[in-house]
């Protein structure tokens, strides 16, 4: 699946971090380099796939965290409006 | 003049994050120590992250503002200011200050739409500011720019009649145009203390960037603030200029040692610089009067506060006289209710 930024959604990026603010709740939130990386591939409608794979190149973490810990991002910044399913 | 380049003169003479951020220098200092590939202490890192928040909420907190009330409202520094940075982000401010024809009015309107009054002001007043739940940035409302007490500025019709709009791009937001805007935030310091801050020279600098200096000049005198803008002016040549000349202002070598240390002013000179700065009245025959005037203001209580309250935060100032401006700053609510 792919996904999209809102339109109320803004980010931007600081150094190796991104903050990400829901104008219509104004409720933000602060990226780590991970959570950044993740970001900076779903955001531009990149799958979960490919997320992971950045990640694995990034960083020596297992496949299987990797995969948890973009599953789990993922879903949150849905959860929050931050991002949004892609339609297909 | 690069401005850049001077700032970076500075940070390079501390690392000490305290005296960076006295001078509100710290953004500038994170961006140079990264190009020069020095490490950046972890509360500094905190410091970008709220100033980048601060820079993506400003436009939509001005959005949600412009759709409640009607009528003029143009923002002054803050991300006026900001927008002239490199990356706005680098330029840090924690509120939104706005004109509107009618504060009292303005207010009740935010707080009946989900606004909150701040509460931890100790003296509530018309100025008090409002709090979004949930977004990093006060704001607050104002009739009047924070002028120096004996300037002749434009009223506040002919302010918003001047108004352009506004560097964050929302509809219907306007600002002052920039050689207005350059004047009034040298007025804004000044009132504070003449000299006050690095950032607020850099503020000024960047303001007048692009600005005919000789209509500054004209304005300025025409606002009755000609010596305060050639003080600024002067002061911004001698420390942002190239090279590590000698400081030849006079105001810079007697009144700025802390901009040239990057030390930040004990409370003693606080309040010593912000009386002397009554000295650069226009005429001699203002100057007796206004600095009785703001000596008086100083000294006696807030609008609303007692005096116990007031004599036990003249106690406080006493106990810390010797001590750094900014500690007493974070301190408690005196800067909140004096600035």
């Amino acid at each position: 699946m792919s996904y999209r930024i809102p339109r109320h959604v803004h980010a931007r990026a600081i150094h190796d971090e991104v903050v990400v603010l829901n104008t219509q709740s104004d409720a933000y939130l602060g990226l780590n380099r991970t959570g950044s990386v993740i970001w900076q591939v779903v955001s531009q409608g990149g799958s979960e796939d490919e997320a992971v794979e950045a990640l694995l190149d990034r960083f020596a973490v297992a496949r299987e965290i990797a995969l948890a810990d973009v599953t789990n991002l993922v879903a949150d910044l849905v959860t929050r409006g931050l991002l949004e399913p892609e339609s297909t | 003049m690069n401005v850049w380049a001077g700032a970076e003169r500075y940070i390079d003479r501390t690392a000490d994050v305290e005296r960076l951020r006295a001078h509100g220098i710290q953004l500038l200092a994170v961006r140079h120590w990264r190009a020069t590939g020095r490490s950046v202490p972890l509360d500094l890192i905190a410091d970008e992250r709220f100033s980048a928040i601060a820079a993506l909420s400003a436009p939509s907190l001005l959005g949600r503002i412009r759709c409640l009330l009607d009528g003029p409202l143009v923002v002054l520094k803050g991300p006026e200011v900001a927008a002239r940075y490199p990356d706005p982000a680098l330029r840090g401010y924690g509120d939104l200050d706005i004109l509107v024809p009618d504060p009292a009015g303005a207010q009740a309107v935010l707080v009946d739409a989900g606004f909150e009054l701040v509460d931890d002001y100790t003296f509530p007043h018309h100025d008090q500011p409002l709090h979004w739940p949930g977004s990093p940035l006060l704001v607050e409302l104002h009739r009047f720019p924070s002028w120096l007490r004996w300037m002749t500025p434009p009223s506040t019709a002919e302010l918003f009649a001047m108004a352009v709009p506004s560097a964050t791009g929302i509809d219907g937001v306007s600002t002052l145009p920039a050689r207005e805007h350059a004047l009034f935030v040298a007025a804004h310091s000044w009132r504070h203390a003449p000299l006050r801050r690095l950032i607020d020279l850099i503020d000024v600098a960047l303001m007048a960037e692009g600005v005919d200096p000789c209509e500054l000049d004209v304005l300025a005198r025409q606002w009755g603030m000609g010596r305060v803008w050639a003080t600024t002016t002067h002061a911004i040549a001698d420390l942002f200029s190239c090279g590590d000349a000698p400081v030849r202002s006079r105001a810079v070598r007697f009144g700025g040692r802390h901009l040239t240390t990057v030390r930040d002013r004990t409370v003693l000179e606080k309040h010593l610089a912000m009386w002397l700065g009554a000295l650069w009245a226009p005429t001699p025959s203002q100057i007796p009067r206004t600095l009785v005037a703001t000596i008086a203001d100083d000294v006696r209580p807030l609008l609303g506060e007692p005096w116990t309250s007031k004599l036990g935060r003249i106690g406080r100032a006493c106990r810390d006289a010797f001590s750094p401006w900014s500690i007493r700053d974070r301190a408690g609510t005196d800067r909140r209710t004096l600035s």
